[in-house]
């Protein structure tokens, strides 16, 4: 044997390492053997012995001598933890009705509150996708009278954007968009239509961060005639993606455009979509834009502001620079403004939005919704749970004497609404997953709505799993462990008035939420219809909407067209305008401070042009109030104009106005006709004031008034007229009363998401209430035996058991209908034309949540009254 | 018997602590097996066995006094349970019974 001197010592870090991950009972016997395998290896190099020592140790990692992952000091509680668990898993199974109630409402609640709050999400993360965003404005205009701001318009003069960045520091760079009208593409010999043109300034690319995928950002826009397509695009007019260098043809436009790059596209979350830019150049040199035009304000103005500009600080220092625009004669009565990009979807809804923007408070009310929805889901599984507690109480009771502390109840009751949490989560997430195309269709959102790769959606439902597991949980987990073991034995508690008071609370504040959103469905329901069925002051039935050719469009072509559309027997009239009814905004043309030259006092409003000929009235069947109608003749030497312009103007009526000149554009038409006001937008808007003007060269659409035939016979007949008279131009048509339709898009899209929501609101309510009634059944069914015996009848008993919550659902809707008045009220404000309340809206609502209530109360009470008393009463 | 059927190495573990009588632990057992059989045995694989053996009730084991040497660690004794004796001459009466039924030329022919 060794000296104890010479001894040596195996490498210390190599035995640290080993006594890391050995098992602490097997480390002391192995590491004395290691420690004599160390001594065998004598007379070897000490490299070798190392390496051969830890090949050793390597050797040692094994299933079985390795410490256990999870600490043993642990395994009680492990262990209590599995034993909760198993019991729980028991007892569900056990009370499956209960369970699947619990796991209907809690998990229907969830998946469509969660899908809300998805689409929610969607409209708050408008232009997130850049980074710059926060710094961005968008510049406006402000049309003004005195101090009242008349009307909001979101296209600027072209070279205000330039002149901000040249007087302003804070500004470090401004992007402008110009939208052009609907154009006809021609690549190589085909022929294609695009509605989505923007032309651009070359920094647009950095601001709105698009970076180039194929072509150089640097040297792009440049020049005129540059386009830079998205790839859809590229792909639509190419058939590929990488098409830089490749030209095409605008109309209109002599020279060919040629491709400069190749971005991604526009992402759906952002005000601002496109299919095409082409250089801001081009509309100088293709649609005669001068560099110092501050008569039309036809574009988009973008500008980037320094990272530490103060928003407000900058939006007051505007006020300067407007007074000094009104002292170079710039700007007349108007002012620009400054809006933070990220408002506009939400915030923003003023005159040439570049798309129909959302809502703020439609969203926010969706949101409270949606969590509204949730409250009834937990409120129903509270109102179980604590309810089939008292089922209970002798189990609790005989735990508390067999030694189990308050924790350990409480924790047999948090497993067991984690259980159902957790599996109610799973089915809410399989639930959306089988729904999202429904739900994308009915709350309208594009295809990239997705939820399943969202962390916050992950983040969203587990918080709120848990949060649920531990209010659902801890409710019943303090009545329960709180028993007194002895009386809980005794069995007392099996009829305790404990938790009554608070169920009784939690069954109104569900019935009131449900009628709530009843009576708001029916109010949007018949508001919509409402707007539906008003008298728009002209006919969109059977009218169809064609545009006039983009290719060599003038007046011989035009008269052949309307000839054949007179001659055809599917058609009577045809007229030509520079828009239609329902058509958004931008298609007219605007005009402030037109007033009559009699006028003693100048007014600064907005009117809108339309271009129409003398065929138009009559085709939209509009009414005229008195004078002529439109006809042919010297431009500016005479107008109609609609009963809200003659509001604005002051005549009292329409004889006073009539033979008026008006000054328009440095001319002095005379009023020669006066229009019945009709609808232009959705009858959710007021009336606008309306000049209408005979001008050939701004008609774009053809109207023609069908009297026979199917719809799909009236389009082939069009086309087939169309093509024969403009050969080489697309056809493309469409129907004024769908068109005007769409206008209600976004009202009937929330009361759709809303009307979804409330059935189900009102059906995870019923399954809570049927739960409770059940529940009250089972416990009274001894009572109703003695009764029965005793010679009640079945309606009787039925009565006696429905009772109660029937009283409950009364005081829910006591509680509900005046906030639901008020919300309502305030709601049809929000519209120009908004129905009268009936008192058929309240009643209606309430009788259904009254009739439903007790149908899902009577379905369980029935069965027990009906039941033979014996089988209640024999058992004791 | 088919529960009480020994591997190859547990055989010879098994074996091995008997060869050692009272003085088997864990080393000692490797030096043996390493001598007599020119094999190498690591001690990792060993005391799996080990480990397994005494759970089946084959062998079981005390712990010695610590000494100064094996830097001070205790051993760890291993001794044959009555049904580990019994399973190793089950083993070796299975073996002999395999050997006396070849036919004696078998095996001379390939001598």
């Amino acid at each position: 044997m060794l000296d104890e001197d010479q001894y040596q010592q195996p490498p210390g870090p190599l035995l640290q390492f080993f006594r890391w991950f050995c098992h602490p009972e097997l480390a002391e016997q192995i590491e004395g053997d290691l420690h004599e395998r160390w001594e065998a290896y004598d007379g070897k190099s000490q490299t070798y012995k190392k390496l051969l020592f830890f090949n050793e140790i390597l050797k040692l990692i094994k299933p079985g001598l390795v410490k256990p992952i999870v600490k043993t000091q642990k395994l009680t509680t492990m262990g209590m933890f599995k034993n909760d668990i198993k019991t729980s898993f028991r007892f569900l199974k056990r009370e499956r009705l209960y369970t699947l109630i619990n796991l209907l409402g809690l998990s229907s609640g969830l998946a469509i509150a969660l899908l809300m709050i998805q689409y929610v999400r969607f409209e708050f993360s408008y232009e997130d996708y850049n980074p710059m965003a926060d710094n961005i404005a968008r510049i406006t205009i402000d049309y003004m009278d005195g101090e009242t701001v008349v009307d909001q318009d979101c296209e600027t003069y072209p070279p205000l954007a330039p002149k901000m960045k040249a007087e302003f520091s804070e500004i470090e760079e401004y992007a402008r968009t110009y939208h052009i009208d609907e154009v006809n593409l021609q690549v190589d010999d085909r022929f294609l239509t695009e509605s989505k043109m923007y032309a651009a300034d070359p920094s647009f690319f950095s601001m709105f961060n698009y970076p180039f995928i194929h072509g150089d950002v640097t040297t792009a826009f440049e020049a005129p005639y540059e386009a830079v397509l998205t790839i859809s695009e590229a792909k639509r007019l190419f058939g590929e993606e990488e098409v830089v260098g490749q030209t095409f043809r605008v109309s209109d436009v002599e020279a060919p455009f040629k491709v400069v790059g190749v971005i991604q596209d526009s992402p759906a979350n952002t005000h601002l979509k496109f299919n095409m830019l082409i250089s801001f150049e081009t509309m100088k040199a293709a649609y005669g834009e001068k560099a110092d035009n501050w008569n039309g304000n036809n574009t988009f103005a973008y500008v980037l502001l320094n990272e530490n500009t103060n928003f407000s600080q900058f939006q007051a220092n505007l006020v300067a620079f407007n007074e000094e625009l009104h002292s170079l004669d710039l700007l007349e009565e108007e002012r620009a403004i400054a809006q933070p990009l990220k408002d506009i979807h939400l915030f923003s809804h003023k005159s040439f939005e570049p798309e129909t923007n959302g809502d703020y408070n439609s969203v926010i009310f969706l949101l409270g919704v949606a969590i509204l929805v949730i409250i009834i889901a937990l409120v129903n599984y509270i109102n179980l749970s604590t309810s089939k507690a008292l089922d209970r109480a002798k189990e609790v009771g005989i735990r508390k004497v067999l030694g189990s502390t308050k924790i350990q109840l409480r924790n047999q009751f948090l497993a067991e609404s984690f259980l159902i949490n957790l599996t109610a989560g799973l089915i809410a997430i399989v639930l959306m997953a089988i729904f999202l195309p429904q739900f994308r269709q009915i709350a309208q959102l594009h295809d990239g709505f997705q939820f399943l790769n969202d962390t916050f959606f992950w983040a969203l439902l587990g918080g709120l799993l848990i949060a649920n597991t531990l209010i659902s949980g801890l409710l019943p987990a303090l009545v329960l462990s709180s028993f007194k073991p002895i009386t809980a034995l005794k069995g007392k508690y099996t009829n305790s008035t404990s938790g009554v008071a608070l169920r009784k609370a939690l069954v109104i504040v569900q019935f009131s939420i449900t009628t709530f959103l009843l009576v708001q469905t029916l109010a949007a329901n018949w508001q919509l219809d409402f707007m539906r069925d008003m008298d728009l002051g002209l006919d969109t039935d059977r009218v169809l909407v064609t545009a006039t050719p983009k290719q060599n469009f003038n007046k011989e072509g035009m008269e052949a067209f309307k000839g054949e559309i007179l001659n055809h027997s599917l058609f009577t009239t045809a007229g030509v305008s520079s828009c239609v009814p329902g058509m958004p905004s931008h298609q007219m043309g605007t005009t402030t401070g037109i007033n009559p030259v009699s006028a003693t006092e100048e007014r600064n409003n907005n009117f809108y042009i339309y271009s129409i000929d003398e065929d138009f009235i009559e085709t939209m069947e509009m009414e005229m109030e008195a004078g002529d109608n439109m006809g042919p003749g010297k431009l500016f030497d005479k107008v109609l104009v609609n009963e809200q312009a003659l509001k604005v103007w002051g005549y009292a009526t329409a004889e006073e106005a009539l033979g008026e000149e008006i000054k328009l554009w440095g001319n002095t038409p005379r009023i020669a006709g006066i229009v019945k006001n009709f609808h232009q937008f959705s009858p959710k808007e007021p009336h606008i004031p309306i000049i209408f003007i005979y001008h050939p060269g701004s008609w774009s659409l053809f109207s023609v008034k069908a009297t026979s035939g199917t719809p799909k016979e009236q389009l082939a007949a069009l086309e087939s007229v169309y093509n024969r008279t403009f050969p080489n131009n697309p056809f493309e048509a469409f129907f004024l009363d769908t068109k005007f339709d769409n206008q209600f898009q976004q009202d009937a899209q929330f009361q759709q998401v809303f009307t979804v929501l409330t059935i189900f609101a009102i059906i995870i309510s019923c399954l809570g209430l049927f739960g409770l009634a059940s529940f009250t059944a089972t416990k009274r069914a001894k009572e109703i035996g003695v009764r029965k015996v005793l010679g009640a009848s079945v309606s009787q008993l039925i009565f006696l058991i429905s009772r109660s919550f029937l009283g409950l659902v009364g005081i829910s809707l006591i509680f509900a209908l005046p906030v639901t008045y008020y919300v309502i009220n305030t709601w049809l404000d929000g519209f120009a034309n908004a129905m009268s309340l009936s008192l058929w809206l309240f009643i209606l609502p309430c009788v259904m949540v009254v009739l439903v209530a007790a149908a899902s109360v009577f379905l369980k009470t029935y069965k027990v009254s009906v039941a033979n008393p014996v089988r209640a009463l024999r058992d004791e | 018997m088919g529960k009480n059927q020994l591997g190859e190495f547990e055989e010879i573990v098994m074996l091995t602590v008997a060869i050692l009588a009272e003085d088997a632990y864990g080393f000692a057992i490797v030096e043996e097996i390493e001598s007599r059989l020119k094999r190498k045995v690591s001690i990792g694989s060993l005391q799996t066995v080990l480990i397994r053996l005494e759970k089946k009730g084959f062998l079981e084991s005390r712990l010695g006094e610590a000494t100064k040497v094996r830097g001070g660690k205790r051993k760890r004794f291993y001794e044959l349970t009555q049904l580990g004796k019994n399973v190793l001459q089950q083993t070796k009466e299975q073996r002999l019974g395999l050997w006396n039924a070849i036919p004696e030329y078998v095996l001379q022919f390939n001598a």
